[in-house]
């Protein structure tokens, strides 16, 4: 599978719809969200139709897919340290169009906190970013994910009657809950304060679903985000990238067409 | 026997090109006499129908490992997410291999930007055969 080596770990990456030499295309990366997540999730929806307008770029988070599984280093920083040298790694020296689905979203907006010249503009999709009490919520949601994974009666269960994906995912999960830092690292991440969202100053579009249980986010990001676009879908819910991907589709192709 | 998926019936009407309208279409290496069934008249030579099947077997049990294929032999029915419970980066792997194999005339971006989520889940060994039949010129 092709890789990038950047920020001490080996990455899995996909590089779609790269055009000819010489010609000036926006350049777009996508950042999938937690634990049963991947790159996959955007190649199965939108990926490939931008990549037929812009070169797009889609890699794996650490810990995930087919990327390196650290036994530390899962903060919202350390993420955003892999981007950076991601970028790096590419050879992407322009301002990119950053698309972020759930806590890529996070690591999306943390990541144009801390280098906004080097983002053209943000998708926010379901961004899933720091409130009061986040650390502790999203602990006690991975910890729920994880509960149980780690027990041989379980194990033996998923051998004997679960199928090969599940039981892959199941073991994948396993290793990246309960084997790495990443639900303590989770749980001491600060929150997005509203004067840091304020400070985003580029283009940002963001889409939530209607029955999505972190729409307080898309309020605050209309509210404080200067720039903000938001659009709320109806009867959808935090998977809104799979369940109106059309409207997700159609809406960053404008996007990002439009520069 | 089931009956074409979307992207089978898509392509159908995109190339002129049809697997499915033989009532003895099966499972089997020997469908690939199906695939040269063109309305246009023009027909894909079976060899290279059969080279790309070949190909794409190869590579599958590459992606996917001999170990869990042991019972399953590929043909141009065999689904990608029912029978092959292929995972989703095991497609991705796939579609990079087959691009690095047949270069930039065989166009996954393009093709793949044309189907929905649940079209590109109930794809066809098939589909992909003939995608890259039609895309190679035969």
């Amino acid at each position: 599978m092709p890789h990038v080596d950047a920020n001490g770990l080996r990455f899995h990456v996909q590089e779609l719809g790269t055009g000819p030499l010489g010609t000036a295309r926006p350049k777009v990366v996508m950042l999938h969200g937690l634990v049963a997540d991947n790159l996959s999730s955007y190649y199965y929806t939108i990926a490939n139709p931008i990549g037929l307008v812009a070169d797009t770029y889609l890699y794996d988070l650490r810990g995930h897919g087919r990327s390196d599984v650290p036994e530390s280093g899962y903060t919202v920083a350390d993420h955003v340290a892999d981007l950076e040298a991601l970028l790096d790694g590419w050879g992407i020296d322009e301002p990119v169009h950053l698309v972020g689905n759930s806590f890529g979203g996070v690591v999306a907006l943390a990541f144009t906190q801390r280098f906004p010249e080097k983002v053209a503009s943000l998708v926010l999709i379901e961004a899933h970013f720091a409130t009061e009490g986040w650390g502790e919520h999203m602990a006690g949601s991975l910890a729920l994910a994880a509960f149980g994974l780690d027990e041989d009666g379980v194990k033996d269960w998923l051998a004997q009657n679960a199928g090969r994906k599940l039981s892959r995912l199941a073991r994948h999960s396993e290793r990246l809950l309960m084997q790495t830092t990443l639900i303590d690292d989770l749980q001491r991440e600060r929150p997005f304060s509203h004067e840091a969202l304020a400070g985003i100053h580029c283009p940002v579009l963001a889409i939530y679903g209607e029955g999505s249980d972190i729409l307080d986010r898309a309020r605050d990001l209309e509210a404080h985000v200067p720039r903000c676009e938001l659009h709320i879908v109806p009867r959808c819910t935090h998977s809104v990238l799979f369940e109106a991907t059309g409207f997700v589709r159609e809406r960053t192709l404008a996007w990002v067409a439009a520069g | 026997m089931p009956g074409p998926s979307p992207i089978a019936e898509s392509w159908t009407r995109r190339s002129g090109f049809s697997a499915y309208d033989d009532d003895s279409y099966d499972d089997n290496y020997g469908d690939v006499d199906a695939y040269t069934d063109l309305d246009d008249g023009e027909e894909p030579p079976t060899e290279h129908v059969a080279d790309v099947l070949e190909t794409v077997s190869d590579i599958l049990v590459d992606v996917i490992g001999p170990e869990y294929l042991l019972d399953l032999e590929i043909g141009i029915q065999t689904r990608f997410d029912e029978d092959l419970e292929i995972e989703s980066l095991e497609f991705v792997a796939l579609a990079e291999r087959l691009l690095h194999h047949y270069g930039g005339q065989v166009d996954f971006v393009a093709w793949l930007a044309t189907m929905e989520l649940d079209e590109i889940i109930a794809l066809t060994v098939g589909d992909l055969v003939k995608f890259i039949v039609v895309s190679t010129k035969y």
